[in-house]
């Protein structure tokens, strides 16, 4: 107990010695993110839908609290399946509009839709293995997924956002996932398009013990569009939360994350690929929650900005002290290549117990001349080296992961990179 | 007319002169080893052929095939047939050693004016001499270099040099960091690719590499010149005599002319 306090007094008196350091507090930090405090409070979709979905829960079924629309080939045309697997099933969101269900069935995209006015809505992979259901909330909607406890989705669910309307200059959607013990679920989930106004996205999952979710992001708001989202994410015993956000364009996207490691062995990867130009922002904040024991958390953070484009990127590692054993990992690199182009990185751990492992990199700067030359010396031009560095700065969190999800965000990354390296590959 | 040729050159990083009045020629097919102190010059001899941006050549001029390689980029030099064999091979995660040796393959081979070698071709290709030089075929489907040990990243260059197949390969200290095994696989891939015509320049401190794979020709290299050049035998005069006595030399000829000492 003596050793105890002895080391709690030389905290004390550690943390004392550095706060005489000037250094600059989180307040004055304060200035470099984005005060969105009062753009939050306009949606405030927790707060709002609050009542609504508590309902939800104490009148089951949810029959006549949802409704659905036009099927997808009447919706607009500019979004692909992004998937295109057969069987798997796609949420499509349209601001304000309606929500359609789709499921892909055949080579000629036949929707299977269940529509109608005040009805539930029920997809079902298996018998008792999917359930969505929508609440249609005037301009403020909830969608709330459950997948069944044991169930094992081998195809993806996409949830697709696009465009607010013309007349509703802001709008905000909030979905709910819950995910039963020892269940798996791939979400795709893709705010694209037509977001020219500003759009909020909230969306919790909710993962029971043992539960696996792969969770892929594209946020791509139109140029001019502002996004802003939202995801918490709590984490029950032996359950596993895996997820990569690919940001770009736009005027502006702000993703806050939440994991809430809750159960014992809770685990939470989170990956971020963010490509900044022109004038575009984006900034991520991730804050890990460890308040149980044996946990496991990375971040990894991988951006390349050019022109005027600016990226934030903080994260948060908070180990109380009822987490004995837990790990936590974060690495964040920014690759800068022009002046005028602005990185922020910012690693903050906050640890409370004495038996984990937290480790932290960050690293801000232009292209390596050293890897450029050893790709030069191979006989690449300047350009396809420099292409095939930036490929690999963002390509880095995607490595090793083999689902086709996973290969389908990867494609869009190389995408996004242009033709230089496949006309040198091909 | 050799295939390298090196005359006079002087050349410096930054203010400091690193090389001056270096001369050198390699006939094709040839085995030239370079053994000097720390800092006298080696290294920098290899990444100013190679192309290396950090260093100014402030005269003298080097020749491959009888082309001046200054007024070309390190890409240029490397169609031409320039092969640098880095003493510690950057580590680049996100980029599949496999694509990228392909697309440097290729990137040649368009310059050159040759056809492209279609992807099944390559995959056999690279995994025939990735078998040579001992890689573990699951390597060479991995990041470049990523987590990679150091005698697998050796490993790793020579099966890029078995590959792009250059007219004359730099080995910067090839033999830094490999074992006893390694060591005899890339000596033997050496040896098998200078019989194919290739010719080397071997920078190294060590004459383990040289008894695996002997060069035709040993030279000094102290203060930035080749001091004195030998047979082989000359690395193992070396090994007893050290470098003492050709830096005595070198401090006493201060900055005169370089002897000529062109083998």
């Amino acid at each position: 107990m003596t050793s105890m306090n002895q080391s709690h007094a030389l905290r004390e008196d550690l943390a004392a010695a550095a706060s005489g350091l000037n250094w600059p507090s989180r307040k004055q930090e304060a200035w470099r993110r984005s005060p969105v405090s009062s753009i939050k409070e306009r949606f405030s979709l927790k707060q709002q839908n609050e009542a609504a979905i508590v309902s939800l829960h104490e009148h089951p079924p949810w029959v006549g609290e949802a409704w659905v629309g036009h099927v997808l080939k009447s919706a607009p045309q500019s979004e692909e399946p992004c998937m295109g697997q057969e069987g798997a099933i796609r949420l499509l969101w349209l601001g304000s509009s309606p929500l359609v269900v789709e499921r892909l069935q055949s080579a000629e995209n036949s929707a299977e839709v269940t529509s109608g006015g005040a009805s539930a809505l029920s997809v079902r992979e298996r018998p008792e293995s999917v359930t969505a259901i929508l609440a249609k909330l005037h301009t403020r909607e909830t969608l709330r997924m459950r997948v069944s406890a044991g169930c094992a989705l081998e195809l993806p669910v996409e949830l697709l956002v696009t465009g607010a309307s013309a007349q509703e200059q802001s709008s905000g959607t909030h979905f709910v996932c819950e995910v039963g013990a020892g269940a798996c679920l791939t979400l795709v989930e893709r705010c694209v398009g037509n977001i020219s106004e500003s759009r909020s996205m909230l969306l919790e999952f909710h993962l029971g013990e043992g539960a696996q979710v792969e969770h892929l992001r594209e946020s791509s708001p139109a140029d001019g569009g502002y996004l802003l989202s939202e995801v918490e994410v709590n984490v029950g015993a032996g359950a596993s939360y895996r997820s990569v956000l690919f940001a770009r364009q736009g005027r502006y996207q702000r993703h806050d994350v939440t994991l809430n490691l809750q159960g014992e062995g809770a685990k939470a990867d989170f990956a971020s690929v963010v490509v900044a130009d022109s004038d575009s922002q984006a900034e991520v904040q991730v804050k890990v929650h460890a308040t149980a024991p044996q946990t496991h958390s990375s971040m990894c953070h991988r951006a390349v900005v050019k022109d005027r484009g600016d990226v934030g990127f903080t994260g948060t590692v908070a180990v109380t002290g009822s987490a004995p054993g837990a790990e936590a990992h974060q690495s964040a690199k920014a690759l800068l290549l022009n002046e005028g182009a602005v990185a922020f990185v910012k690693p903050e751990l906050f640890i409370e117990t004495d038996e984990v492992a937290c480790s932290h990199g960050a690293t801000i700067g232009a292209l390596d001349a050293a890897a450029r030359f050893y790709l030069m010396s191979r006989g690449l031009e300047r350009a396809v080296a420099e292409a095939l560095l930036i490929r690999a700065c963002l390509l880095e969190p995607l490595t090793g992961r083999t689902s086709p999800a996973a290969r389908w965000l990867a494609a869009l990354v190389e995408a996004e990179l242009g033709g230089n390296i496949d006309d040198a590959v091909c | 007319m050799a295939l390298l040729e090196i005359d006079n050159l002087v050349a410096s990083i930054g203010e400091t002169e690193v090389l001056r009045g270096l001369s050198l020629k390699v006939e094709a097919g040839e085995v030239h080893a370079i053994m000097g102190p720390n800092g006298a010059g080696k290294s920098t001899l290899s990444k100013i052929i190679a192309g290396h941006p950090d260093y100014t050549v402030k005269s003298g001029d080097i020749r491959l095939g009888g082309e001046t390689l200054l007024n070309k980029s390190p890409d240029e030099r490397a169609a031409l047939g320039v092969f640098l064999g880095f003493q510690d091979p950057v580590e680049i995660p996100g980029v599949n050693n496999l694509y990228f040796l392909r697309t440097a393959l290729n990137a040649q081979r368009r310059r050159r004016g040759e056809a492209e070698i279609d992807a099944p071709s390559f995959l056999r290709l690279a995994k025939d001499e990735a078998a040579r030089v001992g890689l573990d075929a699951g390597l060479i489907k991995r990041a470049l270099n990523d987590g990679f040990s150091g005698g697998e990243r050796k490993r790793n260059e020579m099966l890029q040099l078995a590959v792009l197949q250059p007219k004359l390969a730099i080995l910067d200290e090839i033999d830094s960091g490999l074992d006893i095994d390694a060591l005899a696989a890339v000596a033997q891939n050496a040896a098998r690719l200078r019989a194919e015509g290739m010719s080397f320049l071997l920078v190294t401190h060590y004459n383990r590499l040289l008894d695996a794979f002997p060069p035709d020709i040993v030279h000094v290299l102290v203060g930035g010149r080749i001091v004195h050049s030998g047979p082989a035998a000359l690395a193992k005069e070396l090994e007893t005599s050290g470098y003492h006595a050709w830096s005595q030399l070198e401090v006493q000829s201060g900055a005169a002319q370089a002897p000529s000492l062109h083998v």
